[in-house]
Parts: C-alpha cells; structure tokens; sequence
C-alpha cells in the first residue's frame, strides 16, 4: 500500500469522529488539510455528511391510532384479577366474559327466583286465600317495579350477552385464531416459490 | 383504563413505530410490534423507573424487532435481493449527476431507507436510535445495555456499512 492510500485510510477511519466533532485539536486541523488537497477523501466526507444530514431529517412516522386502541382494549382486559379471567386463562388471558355481564346473569337469576317464589306462593291450591293475601302484601307498585327490575336485568342480559359474542369474534375468532392462522399459511408462501 | 396510560401510550407509539418501520421496512410488522410493546408497557408499568421509561421501552422494541428479523430471515434476504435492485433502478432513472439537489436528496433518502434495511443488527439499531430519533448515548447504553465506547463504535460502523451499500448509487 502507498504513503498516500495509508493517509487516506487514516483519515477515512476518522470521518465519522470528524462528522461528530470528536476529534481533538491537531487531528481535527490535520483532516481539514488532507481533505483540501484528496479528492477521494473529500467525496468520501461528503457522502457521509449527506448520509447523517438525511438519517437526522428522516420524518417519523405515523403510527395508527387504531393500534393503541387495539393495544389498550387488549390491556384494558388484563386489569382486573376477577375469577373469571384466572378461570379462562387458557384462552390466552383474555376475558371472554367481564364482570359487568356476570354481574347482570346473577342479578337476573335473582329475580327470576324471586318471581318464580313469589308466583307459586301467589298461586299455590294448598294456600286457600293465602294468595289473595300475598297479592295484598304485594302493592302494584311493587310488582310493576319487580317487573321493571326484571325487564332491565333482560336488557343488560342481551347488551353484554351481544358484547360478549362480539369480543370473542373478534378478539379471540379474530385475532387469536384467524389472524395468526393467516400469517402461518402466508408467511412461508413468500420465499419458497423463489428459493425452489 | 386510566387516561395518563393513554397518553403514555400516545407519547410512545410514534417512536416504537418509527423505530420499527426504519429497521424492518414493513408497516404491518410495525402495527403489530408497537401494540405488543404497548401491552408489555402496560403489564409492566409499575415496575418501570419513569426515568428509565425510554430505554425499557426501546429495548422491549429492539428485542421484538430481533426476533421479527429473525421469524423473517428468510424472507428477508429475498426482499433485500429486490431493495439492491430497486435502488440501482431509481438511481438510472435519475438521470444525469447534474440533477437537481432536491432530487437527489429525494433519492438518497429513498435509497438510505432501502439501504438501512440491509445494515445488520445491532448497527441498524443503532444508527436509527441515534441519528433518526435522537436518542442520546445513555439512554442507547440502557436500551441495548452495552457500554457507551461501544455504541460509538458501532454507530460509526453502521454509517460505514450504510455508506458502502449507497456508494455509486446517488
């Protein structure tokens, strides 16, 4: 190797110190000489300034909101410690059913207990006129809110009942099944063609 | 969920997402990564020092990232193939060394981006943490925890191997 292609390789082996102004005194005053006078050391600083000057203005990218609300939902699943999601731990951590759906199913079976009770006491033939009595103890303001209860424990039924198939469509179908299934059959579809 | 949660994910979710997409050039493993990552943050989010929290997270990215690279090797070096051919394509294209300066940063940001996807790890890394999202040497240290002299070193070396793959080519 020549004086002068030694040079150059020591200088070169310094750009990236020069570029970030890590070089001390005399060898910083030393490259500036060389570059001066070495063409090829001169394109070389170029090429690397305009490829740190581009890596810097580099536009960061968007990232979807839809992910971190994926994410979040996602998340959001695994906060609560309640015996449901321990119980459907299988599934991958993921709640199939929440509290709120649960919560609805007991109270509804509560009161259907409670009418089913109220309803053989009200209409039992070894009870003689005990019905009669039990309506009495019963105003149609209470039985028309039994009724209401009843009505809305129905209607939390069949909202969470209707989220419910929907997070598992989706989440568990979806994501879980579908998604990751399709990456599998895809995936390895890509490079075999060509390598063969 | 809480709302500070929320923000933090915002806060974080353009960077992880940068941060994957330059180092892997695909937009749907960078979905899928930063969603993942945003789940770890949240599963782990008691146990973070906040002020360790860009680190932890760049680390978990940078380990996803791995991995992804590694599930896709294969695949990978096809896509590279391609890349060399893609960049050598536009570059023709370009026409004459006279081109406009615009035009020639437009390529060489096409043809960096191209090429950066070729760098191996953890060079790639590296150079994306520090020039592209400005990370400062600590914070890489922490990330990737290797020694600062380290870092230096293999930043220059992945803006050496970035310039040998774009020599002659813009």
């Amino acid at each position: 190797m020549s004086k002068i292609d030694d040079k150059c390789s020591w200088f070169q082996d310094r750009i990236d110190l020069y570029i970030d102004q890590e070089l001390d005194r005399a060898d910083n005053d030393a490259f500036e000489r060389h570059v001066e006078t070495c063409a090829a050391c001169k394109e070389e600083l170029s090429l690397a300034a305009d490829v740190v000057s581009e890596l810097r203005s580099l536009p960061t990218q968007r990232c979807p909101e839809r992910v971190v609300d994926e994410a979040m939902q996602r998340a959001s699943g695994e906060t609560p410690q309640h015996p449901i999601r321990r119980v459907l731990g299988w599934l991958g951590g993921r709640p199939v059913l929440t509290m709120r759906p649960a919560m609805a199913a007991m109270i509804l079976v509560v009161l259907a207990a409670s009418v089913f009770v109220l309803t053989r006491h009200e209409q039992s033939p070894f009870n003689g006129n005990a019905g009669q009595q039990s309506v009495a103890e019963h105003s149609d303001k209470e039985l028309e809110l039994a009724k209401l209860d009843a009505m809305l424990a129905f209607a939390y039924l069949g909202r969470y009942s209707r989220r419910t198939v929907e997070i598992v469509r989706e989440d568990v179908i979806t994501n879980r099944v579908v998604r990751p299934l399709g990456k599998t059959i895809v995936e390895p579809m890509n490079p075999f063609p060509l390598d063969e | 969920m809480s709302t500070p949660f929320r923000e933090l994910a915002d806060e974080y979710r353009d960077r992880v997402y940068t941060f994957v997409y330059y180092s892997l050039r695909n937009r749907e493993e960078a979905e899928d990564i930063t969603q993942e990552v945003i789940v770890k943050l949240w599963r782990h989010r008691d146990e973070i020092d906040p002020q360790k929290l860009t680190p932890w997270v760049m680390r978990v990215a940078h380990n996803a990232v791995i991995d992804a690279a590694r599930r896709q090797r294969t695949r990978s070096a096809v896509i590279a193939e391609g890349v060399e051919l893609d960049v050598a394509e536009r570059v023709v294209a370009a026409g004459s060394p006279d081109t406009d300066r615009s035009v020639r940063s437009r390529e060489l940001r096409d043809a960096l981006e191209n090429a950066l996807a070729t760098v191996d790890e953890p060079y790639r890394s590296i150079v994306v943490m520090r020039e592209v999202q400005d990370m400062t040497y600590a914070e890489i240290t922490e990330a990737l925890e290797i020694p600062l002299n380290t870092v230096k070193v293999y930043l220059h070396r992945g803006r050496r191997m970035l310039r040998v793959a774009l020599r002659g080519k813009v």
